[in-house]
This record gives structure tokens, sequence and C-alpha cells, in this order.
């Protein structure tokens, strides 16, 4: 095994443990709609959020950078370039996000100062963290481009994937420069903050999860790398044709001019349409497989992948992105619907899919199966259905009662909060919380124990092919 | 707009796209297996999408410009899953480096249990 | 068939992104030119000093924020330089306590708490005239009392910390968010509030 696949399993397992403390921050955050007075002035919602949120990015962006690390070696057939400082540069990473979390929990908040800014938390969603991490991170992140480029250069012409992962990794890496500044004038903030979201998880993280997937399918169902890399050129001129521009339907209400209406609802209308080719080209892969296939979680969590993106982005995205709807479904837990099942199916889906084919291969075994992976599989799925039915429900009722009806004042929004079906989806969202959780729990089980259990069946395809 | 068709219009376009992406899984499983359900089911959820879109235009209060892309995102997904299946196959059986076969019709049902024919 | 060519593909691919990229280039300058502090969308700080409210637009069909005369908050009229800077420490304060992480400012952030672009307008605050709303709001967020269901909590706010954001509530409340939130307080004066 090269080293480089060596520390991609390290980045999956810290990817794996972020993934449990986002459930864990996540649980508690949902847990004070329904007892508001959990824990005031100790760990207030805020508090729990950030670590939930932040909790997110990293889990996702440690199991892109695993897998990257994984699959890397393998497709140039000689180890990455500069891998002892990205070792030791993995370990500065797990400490100061330790240390970023311990500050989240203990200190929380500091007084408006710069002292505050670079120490404590810059209170900016998502990046959050203080600016000493955030030069952490970008120099991991830097870090990891040149494992990639130089690695790419070293071993001569690289491949279609390879470029296409470059030419991504290049401005994902650059949007990141947004974690920085403190801009006075909200409307920019969030004009520039828009930028880093939107650019990152409907722009370069979906190239970026399309290389991982293509890779994946090599390694899971010997794809071969003509077909995966023309369907990657596909989708990434479809998915950046449509989600660059496709950035306008964050600009509707933030005080920017009213071009952006048509021009963000426009392409915003249009990014379900490459969803859905994946979708055929997911399902085209299952039954040229006859959905038989030797690492079976893997290839499931692939599934999961394409379905979960379409609906998830695709669907729910729809609902709300038409300005005419958006002005009363913005900033509702019907975005919060939207969100949760949007990263999930574009993204959790995937790394989860990249974990069983690592393991499996650390492992030693081809094929996959068994009991266990089923119930991660049925209970983290239908657990993240849960959730998002139920604030869905929560977020119609609020954008019809506090926002259409009441004119979202502070008023609309108590009454709103106290109404019966929005706390029965409150205690809704939490119970599915629970059984995803639950979900989780298994998922780290089987990955744990994976392979040292004599429970491995080969599937009944390859007792038949005599393997 | 009421609060009302602002909630059923909402509905009516996740119904839209979800209907499409049910409509491109029936025509790949018709794709895949034989027998005329699954042929029915994809012309059957393609009319659904259609009258969809028809509500969206005729009863919902959104500006017109974007009725018209609901419209044309209508025909549009009438295209996509052949296309897409077509452009596969094509690039599958151009590529014949791992020696699997393009989907196409086996003789089989839904379960997995198929008959040699 | 050139559509089987991958370079065919990978040339769609580059073109397509250049292409949108640079369009977003175009628009973003546009934008940042319209939502600078004294733009056609942003008004410039010293709004502070005047009234605003929030009114129905029917040219527009949608509300906007109307500035009005002098209605000063905490007994000072602020220059433009005062006014900037009184600004920037309101965002600090906002950033510093993770505002955002709980409330929604043009509707972005968390939705536990209730969006803040128009709280200085809000009917619980706007009983009360210019002066006595400042302040008012200002004691509230250096110590929060209970308002409903859920309690804002204790983030030691200093006087000076609490002036600022509430300059920069008054300021955020004259944006023009494209009629965001709808309808915003007509809810309430109908039903005679």
């Amino acid at each position: 095994m090269y080293r480089a696949q060596r520390l991609g399993l390290k980045y999956l397992t810290a990817s794996t443990v972020m993934f449990g403390a986002m459930i864990v921050f996540g649980l508690l955050s949902s847990i004070y709609y329904i007892h508001p007075t959990l824990l005031l002035n100790t760990f207030n919602f805020s508090s729990a959020k950030i670590v939930h949120i932040n909790g997110l990015v990293l889990w996702l962006l440690m199991g892109f950078i695993g897998s990257i690390y994984w699959f890397l070696p393998q497709e140039v057939e000689r180890e990455v370039e500069g891998i002892g400082l990205a070792e030791l540069l993995f370990w500065v990473l797990c400490a100061a996000v330790t240390v970023v979390v311990l500050v989240f929990i203990f200190v929380q908040y500091g007084a408006a100062n710069e002292r505050s800014m670079w120490l404590i938390n810059q209170g900016r969603k998502y990046v959050e963290a203080p600016r000493w991490a955030a030069i952490g991170v970008a120099a991991v992140a830097a870090m990891f481009a040149y494992n990639v480029i130089a690695t790419a250069i070293k071993a001569g012409k690289p491949t279609g994937i390879l470029t296409v992962l470059i030419a991504d990794l290049v401005p994902l890496v650059v949007l990141y420069l947004d974690a920085f500044p403190e801009m006075p004038n909200m409307s920019q903030d969030l004009f520039w903050w828009w930028w880093l979201v939107h650019l990152w998880v409907e722009a370069t993280w979906e190239v970026l999860i399309g290389c991982i997937m293509a890779w994946t399918l090599m390694h899971l169902v010997g794809a071969s790398r003509k077909v995966v890399e023309s369907w990657l050129y596909v989708e990434v001129a479809l998915v950046l044709g449509t989600g660059i521009l496709g950035l306008g339907h964050h600009y509707f209400w933030i005080g920017t001019p009213r071009y952006w209406f048509a021009i963000g609802g426009f392409f915003s209308a249009l990014e379900p349409l490459p969803l859905l080719g994946m979708v055929v080209h997911a399902i085209y892969d299952a039954g040229e497989q006859h959905l038989q296939v030797a690492n079976r979680p893997a290839f499931y969590w692939t599934l999961a992948e394409a379905f979960g993106n379409f609906l998830g982005a695709g669907v729910w995205g729809f609902m709300m992105t038409l300005p005419q709807i958006n002005l009363y479904s913005h900033g509702t837990q019907w975005t919060a619907s939207h969100g949760h099942f949007a990263f999930w199916g574009a993204y959790g889906c995937g790394v989860i899919a990249v974990l069983y084919l690592a393991i499996a291969k650390t492992r030693g075994h081809e094929a996959l199966d068994g009991r266990l992976w089923k119930w991660s599989f049925a209970l983290l799925n239908a657990g993240m259905l849960g959730m998002t039915g139920a604030l869905l429900v929560a977020g119609i009722d609020q954008a019809f009662f506090e926002r259409a009806i009441g004119g979202s004042t502070w008023d609309a929004f108590l009454a709103m909060q106290g109404r019966p079906w929005f706390q029965e989806a409150m205690w809704t969202r939490t119970a599915f919380g629970l059984i995803f959780a639950c979900g989780y729990a298994a998922l780290v089980y089987d990955l744990l124990m994976l392979g040292r259990r004599s429970e491995v069946r080969t599937t009944e395809a390859m007792a038949a092919a005599g393997s | 707009m009421t609060p009302g068709s602002m909630v059923a219009t909402a509905l009516l376009l996740g119904a839209f796209v979800a209907t499409a992406g049910a409509y491109g899984l029936l025509y790949c499983l018709s794709r895949l297996y034989q027998g005329a359900g699954f042929r029915k089911a994809t012309r059957l959820s393609y009319a659904i999408l259609c009258t969809v879109a028809a509500a969206i235009v005729l009863l919902t209060p959104l500006h017109v410009w974007w009725k018209v892309l609901v419209a044309a995102s209508c025909a549009i997904y009438l295209a996509i899953p052949p296309v897409t299946w077509r452009y596969l196959n094509r690039l599958h059986r151009g590529d014949t480096s791992h020696g699997s076969q393009p989907p196409e019709r086996v003789d089989r049902n839904l379960f997995g249990l198929f008959h040699r024919a | 068939m050139y559509t089987q060519d991958p370079t065919f593909w990978r040339a769609g691919a580059i073109a397509a992104s250049l292409f949108m990229c640079i369009i977003l280039a175009a628009l973003t300058i546009d934008t940042l030119g319209q939502i600078r502090p004294g733009g056609t969308h942003v008004p410039s700080y010293d709004v502070i000093n005047s009234s605003i409210t929030y009114q129905y637009d029917p040219k527009r069909g949608e509300y906007v924020p109307e500035i009005g005369g002098e209605d000063l908050i905490f007994g000072h009229k602020y220059t433009a330089a005062e006014a900037a800077d009184l600004i920037a420490r309101g965002k600090l304060v906002i950033q510093s306590r993770a505002c955002i992480d709980c409330h929604t400012f043009f509707g972005n952030g968390a939705y536990y708490a209730p969006d803040l672009t128009h709280a200085w307008m809000d009917p619980f605050w706007a009983r009360y005239d210019g002066p006595k709303r400042a302040d008012r709001l200002a004691k509230f967020l250096m110590h929060p009392i209970r308002l409903g269901a859920r309690p804002m909590p204790d983030l030691h706010i200093q006087r000076d910390e609490a002036e600022a954001t509430v300059a920069y509530l008054k300021w955020m409340s004259a944006v023009d968010s494209n009629g965001f939130p709808d309808r915003f307080g007509a809810a309430a004066s109908q039903a005679g509030k």
C-alpha cells in the first residue's frame, strides 16, 4: 500500500469521527427547539449549531481528501509527491480542529475586537473558525493541492480525471479566501460569502465528488477509463454550466440588483437536469452489473449518492428556488430540510461509498456483504428522510403562517414556533435524528468489524462463476 | 399570490421534478427488463409529468416566463433519459476493453431471476 | 460521431465554464457597485440619523424601506465617518457573538431566532419613537428579557457594543432587499396592534 493510501485511511478515519461529532451536536441542537431553556447561558443553541455545521464541512472535506489520497497513487502508479509533509499536516489539522472545537465549546465567544476574530470565533456561518485556524486549513488545502499537482507533473501526462481534479482544486482552494475578511457591509459580506458556499457545494465540490465517483466506479465495477472520463466531462459541462450562474439564486434578497431574479432563477431551475442524467447513469451501471457487485455496500451507497443528490438537491431545491416562492420559504425550516437532504445525497453517501471501498481493500476482501451494512444503510437513509420530511412540514407551516400571513415579525415568528404542527415536526425531527444516529453507530461497527468476522459472504454470482 | 397558492405552487414544482425522476427511473427499468408493464408505466409517468406541468402553467400565479421555462423543461425531461441511455450504450459498445455487455433487454424479470432465452 | 469523442465534451466543459465565469465576473462588478453604501440598493451609513419605515410601493408591487426626516439615536447626529465606524463596530459585535448562528440577516443564518433584517421596525420596538426605541433595544441586548417561548441568551454585550449593534440594525433595515420579508409588519398593523 502506498504511503498516500495509508494517509488516506487516516483522513477517512478522522472524517468518520467528525461525522459522529456532527451527529452528536446536531441532536443537541435539535433538542433546544423542544426545550428552549436547555443550558441557557451555559451552552446556547448557537454554540451547538456552530460545532454541528463546522463538523459537517470538516467531515466531508476530510472524506474528500482521504478519498483522493486513496485513489491518486493508484491512478498514477507512483507515490504522491510531498507525502511526508502531508502526513505531518494531517496531525496538525487534527490538533487544530480539536483546539477550535474546544474553544467553541468552552470559550464560545469574545468581545467585539480583532482578538476574538483571530482566536475565538469569526461568527460567519460555516466559517466561524478563528483566523488562526482558517490559516491552518488554508495551508492544509494548499499542501493538498500541491500533492495532487506535483504528483501529476512528476507522473508525466496526467489522466483526464486528474486534469479535471486539478482544474477544480485551484478555484476550490482560492474560494476559501472568503473565510478571512470581515466586511462591515452585510450585503457585500453575504455576496462574497455565497461565492464560497455556493461555488463550493454547487460547483467545485460537485466536480470533486464526480472525480471521486469516477475512480470509485473504476475500482468497484471495473468501469473503463474512457467511459468514466467521457461521462465526467459531460457532468462538468452541465453542472458548471448551470451552477456557476445558479449562484444568483442566493442573490434575491441580500440587497443586490433585481436582475439576479431572472438569472439566478433560470440557471437554478436548470440545475436538476444533469442530476437526472446522473440517475440514469447510476441505473445503467446497476443494470450492467445485474445488481451483482462484489462490494455490495459500496455499490449501494454509490446508487444512494445519485438518487439522494437528485432528490435532496434537485427536487427539494426546485420546490423553493423560484423567487415568488423563495420570498416566503427563505430562511425557514424549509431551507434546513433542503440543506440536510442535499448535503447527504450529494456528498455524505459518496464518502460512505469510498469508506466501504477502502476498508474492503485494506482488509483484503474484494467481496463484502452481510446484514449489518443493510441495517446501517436503512437506518441512515430512513433517519435522513424522516428529518427532511419533518423539517419540510415545519418549513411549509412557517412559510405559510409566519411569512405569508404573519409578515415575518418577531411576534409572528414566536407564535409560529409554538404552533402544534411545528412542535410535532420538531419532535419528529429529533426522533429521526436518533434513528440516523443509530445508523451511524451501525456503520462504524460494521466498518470496524468487516473482514474481522467470519460472516463475509461472497455473492451468488461470484459463487456461480466459481471465483 | 395567496399563502395557499404559494404552498400549492411550491409543491407542484417539487412534484414536477420528482415525476421527472420517476419517469427517468421507469424508462431505465423498461430498457433493462422485458414486459409491457414498465413501458406502460414509463408512458404513464411522463403523462403525469405533463399533467403537473400543465397544472403549473394553467393554475399557478407564477410569472409567464417561469411557466415557459417549466413547459420547456417538460419537453427536455422527455429527452434526457433516452438520450443519456443511448449515449452510455454507444460509449460502452465503443469500448470493449473490459468486456462488459451493455445492459440491453436481457431476458429476465424484475427480481433478478433470469431465464435464458 | 463526435459526441462519442471525450475531447468534444472536454471542450464543452471548458467553454461552458469559462463563458459562465466571464458573465459572472461582469455581473459581479456591476453588483458590487450597486451594493456599496450609497449605491442604488444600500444606503450610506449615516442613514442612522434618519427615520426609516417600510411602505408598500405600488409601482414596484412590493414593500420598500422609506427614508424620512431626522430621527436620531442615542442623542447624537453621526457624521459620515462616525457612522461608518459605528457600523463597523456593530458588525464586529454581530460576528464576535455569532448572531448569525441563531438569527437570520436577509434570511441568511440560523432559524432558531427571528430574522433581523427589519428588527429596527418590528412592531414590538416601533411602538417607541426614535431615541427611546434605540435605548430600549440597546438595553435588551445588554440584558435580554424573555420575550416569548424562545429566550435570548445573555452574551455579555457592553453598552458601547449594544449601541453599535442597534445602529447596525437600523442601517440594515434601510437596505432595499427587493421586498423581503414580504409585508413586514403589515399584518400587525392590520390587526390594530
